[in-house]
């Protein structure tokens, strides 16, 4: 007797390099690529146009993870999963990136007004 | 299915005993490779060597699967993986050497406030200094136009006392004049000024002793006299034409010693004082009619003129 098994896990089997075919997704790798998006979204990822388009990378490939799951491709679900983790924490680096950059101009800038304001009194 | 294509097309290009020995690279995997070359020469060395490290083996495992399985989606998402990972620690060394700059840009500002501050410090220093000796200018100023002003008030005030001295002086005088010219006549000409006293006021007939009622009236002289004590005094005396000249002139000498006299005892000076009998030589009026005569029978007393003024009226 023949299980109707889905090609997807004979793909899975079959695929080079794999040591072993998990059914299932382990949940930490289900969770990684979650936490980085909202830790990129809270460092302002949306608003650095380089930091947007690896968020949205990592939002897609999320999606597609999660479909694969529901596919039962938990291989291919897995490696969607830990692209779309690196994505958000390259979105993430680049958002702090961004912040950084810009606080060290304030900071140049602040020293600047400071001697401005100086000789503004000092003209008085 | 795709991985047995994939099997089946690396065994057809290897010759069937290596999976993956001599296969192309996936553009993937390429481009995980130059990310990796790219990062390892750039400021990721220095400042995250631990994430360049993670970023190398992750090429690494890349690698493997492309050695061992050729190009495959597994290789391809690894390369995709190792990819970011080398991006990632090129972000990383660049946020950390910006970390560095606004540490110093703060550090630097915290020295630039504190210069400023000192020399604002140092400036009003000098502001109020410099201030404070203008304030002791002005108050100096002030003190000396004070003064100044103090003083011309005070020779102000001296010239209006002198002013008003030389003022009550002169109305006490006019008003011993205007006391003498009830009973005597004056007259300021080039003589000086001349008080005239008929002689019936101040002797008997024929007499040349001083009346004592006459004294009232000679101490108004006096007190007059006191008032110009630079002018000389002559005493003339004058008698009408009636009697001999010489008689006339005996009385008439007489009289004028004797009105000197009273004058010089009422403390007028002696030496100020003269006395000079001119009898009936120098009548003022016609000796014709009894009027006439009587206004010749007469004393004068004449204070020699005065010299011009010094001072200005």
């Amino acid at each position: 007797m023949r299980f109707p098994v889905p090609i997807a896990i004979y793909a899975g089997l079959l695929s080079l390099g794999a040591a072993c075919a998990s059914a299932q997704v382990a949940p930490e790798r289900v969770a990684a690529p979650r936490a980085g998006i909202a830790a990129a979204k809270e460092a302002g990822a949306d608003e650095n146009p380089q930091a947007a388009l690896h968020l949205k990378l990592a939002n897609d490939q999320f999606d597609r993870a999660k479909r694969m799951m529901n596919d039962g491709e938990p291989e291919d679900a897995t490696r969607m999963l830990d692209r779309a983790t690196v994505d958000a924490e390259l979105a993430l680096e680049l958002a702090r990136l961004d912040n950084t950059r810009r606080d060290a101009g304030d900071a140049m800038t602040n020293i600047q007004k400071l001697r401005q304001e100086h000789r503004m009194l000092k003209a008085e | 299915m795709i991985p047995r294509i994939r099997l089946f097309a690396a065994t057809l290009s290897a010759g069937g005993l290596f999976v993956g020995c001599g296969s192309t690279a996936s553009v993937q995997l390429v481009a995980a490779r130059d990310a990796y070359r790219e990062a390892s020469v750039g400021p990721a060395a220095q400042t995250a060597p631990a994430e360049l490290k993670t970023a190398e083996e992750a090429l690494h495992r890349a690698e493997v699967s492309f050695r061992d399985d050729g190009v495959s989606g597994k290789t391809d998402d690894l390369a995709y993986i190792a990819e970011r990972r080398a991006q990632i620690a090129t972000a990383i060394a660049n946020r950390r050497n910006a970390e560095g700059d606004k540490e110093r840009y703060e550090k630097e500002r915290i020295v630039v406030n504190d210069q400023l501050r000192e020399q604002t410090v140092l400036e009003l220093k000098d502001t109020k200094v410099e201030l404070g000796q203008e304030e002791d200018r002005a108050a100096r100023e002030r003190a000396a136009r004070i003064d100044a002003e103090a003083k011309t008030d005070k020779a102000q005030a001296e010239t209006d006392k002198a002013k008003a001295e030389a003022a009550a002086e002169k109305a006490k005088g006019d008003d011993m004049r205007a006391a003498l010219a009830r009973w005597a006549q004056l007259v300021e000409n080039e003589r000086g000024l001349v008080i005239t006293l008929s002689s019936g006021l101040l002797f008997t007939t024929g007499k040349s002793e001083v009346l004592p009622a006459a004294g009232a009236k000679l101490n108004e002289v006096t007190a007059l006299l006191r008032g110009s004590p630079t002018r000389r005094v002559v005493v003339e005396g004058h008698t009408d034409s009636a009697g001999s000249d010489a008689a006339n002139q005996v009385l008439s000498q007489a009289r004028a010693d004797a009105v000197r006299s009273y004058l010089v005892g009422q403390g007028v000076p002696a030496e100020r004082v003269s006395a000079i009998g001119q009898g009936e030589s120098k009548p003022i009026a016609s000796n014709a009619t009894t009027t006439g005569r009587a206004t010749n029978r007469r004393v004068e007393i004449v204070l020699s003129p005065l010299p011009v003024p010094m001072s200005a009226k």
